[in-house]
């Protein structure tokens, strides 16, 4: 019996170094919040694209942010892996020994096949101390190796600079490659006689220097293009900013333009609508995206209005017409009255209602009874779900971020497994700001499967 | 009035001292008795009889002791009996001397001496082991550690309390079961992008271990028929552990604005965010000290695994504000542990007579 029981403690002194893993448990995959970025360097994320494998599973997350070390910034982009872990990153700045150093900032990436278009905007001072504003954008491989040829002297790919005259430039908002090879970029333009224009360009990609053609100022009530789509026919559609309603059912203040044009740029159509918000049908509706959808499109933004702001949505139809439109309300009351909110980035989910991400302006609702964050925070990261006419769908709206400091989303992508991804810059105070993505399940939490 | 009451008071004294002498000289006496062969001279020395209240624990033992064996060669089963259940009762797991009769010996055997069960009570310090099964992370690179001696974390201790009921069952090989409760804690220190954070999670369980024990020298003897002192022992088991609470303690983010996590988010288990019961497996090897005949001071050595997840999987992500405000993800683990103790153990005794020979 001696000998017995002291060959079981032995063999009970082996079994007892296991552990038992349950497989079925959720995965580092499943969801997440990762911070990227390096040391006593400040981040602000513009936009993020998904890589799929040929299973259709994510292969890859690319982030693109500007990197900003004291009055410098550059283009930053970040590869990972499915499980959100850094893989490799790139920095890319403009530089021209004429011109000196640049602030670059990151505007918009694309996914094109298995290459990457990133799109910035870049400002410096001239030879004549003139600041000079620009566009930046480059072609990368998914390693975020450059495909087309440095320019000499440039850092980036290529610059698009409009220095016919002192003060005046240009700033790229989006960027498409079409189905000739070629790249259409659209954005806003100094104007000096009224302050700002729309451009939309082609460039070659042969010779990125070389302009297709470019249509600054047709029509000329349009103050900015935010976002261009190629269709299947080779005709475009892009998506702006008026402030001189010109076409349809446009309102009074800044009005959303949609506008039809051939492969040339050509216009053949526009529409522009408006948002009430409340009984003033002369709210500012600053859009800030738009994506295509089964039959339409939809679109975001802020509306303001009597020194509030509040996020909006438009669900229109293929032809520019509103189907439906309204500013969205949020749960979170301050005084009473819905927490200001910023549109940024919209996606449609798996059950057709729409994600909009943003910023809460200043994130301190009386109902804190509802939020699992208990103090009163800063700018905060708004995740809302809209049904398609902009109504909110109840229990799904919450926040993400930090106490202090101002934190924003600017982008979304629904994944093929209907989760969700959130691309935001969280501000950890002290100057202290990092790229984030933000993996949620298909309700937008994190802490539910 | 002073002098009434000392005087009193050394006339009491004095009275007492007089007793206990003459007891001494009874027990002499009878003794002497017994020696001679004079038995029914013990059994009726009624001076003798009287004195058993105020004999000492060692005049009681060889009173006791006289009295079973008198009444072993008169034929009085009965009184002998329970004179030997009087002596066991001064004196539990007596051992008797090896002159003494053979009848003695036998009657002695008819009777369960050891102790029906031992009480220990033990406390101690606990470190922490965690074992990563899966990292979470915030950051895609950067640090995690767990317990390290540094500046900024410490080597996770905690306090462990148990009291235990203890079963020889034989040969040595004892079982043991009892309650613990266990304050476990490890901490975490975490660095990204020039951020660094230190999270401290403590947890609270009540446990309950069973556990097989084998002592060495359990029976061992001196030259001096005495039992040894120092008994080694190992023992190996099974605990279950139900948890009582869970929460961070001290945990804050530095660099950017520091950030100390609030005592409104700092609980794990209102969240449900670790498993509220596990299983343990545990080993572990101690000594017994014997500081009177039958009761003993321990020093314990023991580890327990823990045989699954201490994070609930799918609540891992239920506080925002740990992971967005502090960075920290919390690890699938398995929080083990290694302990020191040291105890009281108590012997109760119940003797009674083997069922064979009722």
């Amino acid at each position: 019996m001696k000998n017995f029981f002291l060959s079981s403690l032995f063999i009970l002194s082996i079994i007892t170094s296991c552990q038992i893993e349950d497989e079925n448990s959720p995965q580092p995959i499943d969801n997440f919040i990762k911070y990227y970025g390096e040391p006593e360097t400040s981040y602000v994320l513009a936009d993020i694209e998904v890589l799929y494998n040929e299973m259709g599973t994510v292969e890859n997350f690319f982030l693109l942010g500007s990197r900003i070390i004291e009055d410098s910034s550059d283009l930053y982009l970040v590869k990972t892996d499915a499980n959100g872990i850094q893989i490799s990153d790139a920095t890319f700045s403009f530089y021209d020994p004429s011109f000196g150093n640049s602030v670059d900032v990151a505007k918009k990436l694309k996914l094109s096949g298995d290459s990457l278009l990133v799109l910035g905007n870049t400002s410096f001072r001239s030879s004549t101390n003139n600041l000079l504003n620009g566009i930046i954008w480059t072609l990368l491989d998914t390693e975020l190796l450059p495909i087309l040829p440095f320019p000499s002297g440039n850092t980036l790919d290529t610059i698009v600079i409009d220095t016919t005259s002192a003060g005046r430039g240009i700033r790229g908002n989006d960027i498409v490659k079409t189905r000739d090879g070629n790249f259409v970029v659209v954005g806003n333009a100094d104007d000096l006689s009224s302050g700002q224009e729309h451009f939309r360009l082609k460039l070659d990609a042969a010779n990125p220097d070389v302009k297709i053609w470019n249509r600054p100022t047709e029509p000329s009530t349009v103050d900015d293009l935010v976002r261009v789509f190629e269709k299947s026919d080779g005709s475009l559609v892009f998506f702006g900013n008026t402030t001189n309603p010109g076409f349809d059912d446009g309102k009074g203040g800044v009005n959303v333009i949609w506008i039809s044009a051939n492969e040339d740029g050509g216009v053949n159509g526009g529409k522009s609508h408006g948002i009430t918000v409340g009984t003033n049908r002369n709210a500012n509706d600053v859009l800030m995206d738009a994506i295509e959808k089964p039959g339409g499109y939809a679109v975001t933004g802020t509306s303001n209005s009597g020194g509030n702001e509040f996020a909006f949505v438009m669900n229109m139809s293929s032809l520019g017409d509103l189907i439906s439109g309204d500013t969205l309300t949020s749960i979170f009351r301050n005084g009473g009255n819905p927490l200001n909110t910023n549109g940024a980035a919209l996606t449609r989910d798996a059950n057709n209602d729409f994600i909009v991400v943003g910023r809460y302006v200043d994130f301190r609702p009386d109902n804190q009874e509802i939020i699992s964050t208990s103090f009163d925070r800063a700018g905060e990261a708004m995740f809302i779900r809209t049904e398609q006419d902009a109504s909110p769908v109840e229990g799904f709206e919450t926040n993400y971020g930090l106490e202090s400091g101002d934190d924003i989303a600017s982008a979304v992508v629904t994944l093929e497994d209907g989760k969700i991804v959130v691309g935001a810059t969280i501000d950890f105070g002290g100057g202290v700001t990092l790229m984030s993505l933000i993996k949620l399940n298909d309700t937008g939490r994190l802490d539910e499967e | 009035m002073r002098l009434l009451i000392t005087c009193n008071f050394i006339a009491l004294f004095s009275y007492a001292f007089a007793q206990t002498a003459t007891c001494s000289r009874e027990l002499d006496r009878a003794e002497e008795a017994f020696d001679q062969g004079r038995l029914l001279d013990v059994i009726n020395n009624t001076r003798f009889m009287e004195c058993f209240n105020d004999f000492s624990k060692e005049e009681k033992i060889r009173a006791n002791k006289l009295l079973t064996k008198t009444y072993i060669f008169t034929d009085n089963t009965v009184e002998a009996e329970r004179s030997l259940l009087k002596l066991l009762a001064v004196d539990p797991e007596h051992i008797l001397a090896r002159d003494d009769p053979s009848e003695l010996h036998f009657l002695y055997s008819q009777f369960k001496t050891e102790p029906i069960f031992r009480v220990g009570l033990r406390i101690g310090v606990n470190k922490s082991i965690p074992v990563v099964l899966q990292e979470f992370n915030t950051f895609p690179g950067g640090q995690k550690l767990y317990n390290q001696s540094g500046s900024n974390t410490g080597l996770g201790t905690g306090l462990t309390i148990e009291a235990l009921i203890e079963r020889h069952i034989k040969n040595g090989i004892e079982v043991v079961v009892g309650p613990q409760l266990r304050t476990a804690r490890y901490e975490v220190e975490g660095a990204f992008s020039g951020l660094q954070y230190l999270v401290k999670n403590q947890s609270q369980m009540l446990r309950i271990p069973l556990l097989g024990r084998y002592n060495w020298w359990y029976d061992r003897r001196d030259n001096e028929n005495n039992r040894t002192k120092f008994i080694p022992y190992a023992f190996a088991g099974a605990s279950f552990d139900f948890l009582l609470n869970a929460k961070y303690i001290d945990t804050n983010r530095t660099g950017g604005t520091t950030f100390t996590l609030p005592e409104s988010n700092s609980s794990l288990s209102s969240l449900d965010q670790v498993v509220t019961t596990n299983v343990s497996l545990l080993i572990g090897a101690g000594f017994k000290y014997r500081v009177s005949k039958v009761h003993f001071l321990t020093f314990e050595l023991r580890y327990d695994n823990a045989l699954f997840n201490y994070i609930n999987t799918d609540n891992r992500n239920a506080n925002p504000v740990v992971i967005s405000d502090i960075g920290h993800v919390e690890d699938d683990l398995t929080l083990n542990t290694i302990s020191v103790t040291v105890g009281y153990t108590y012997s109760i005794y119940k003797p009674t007579k083997r069922k064979q020979y009722r």
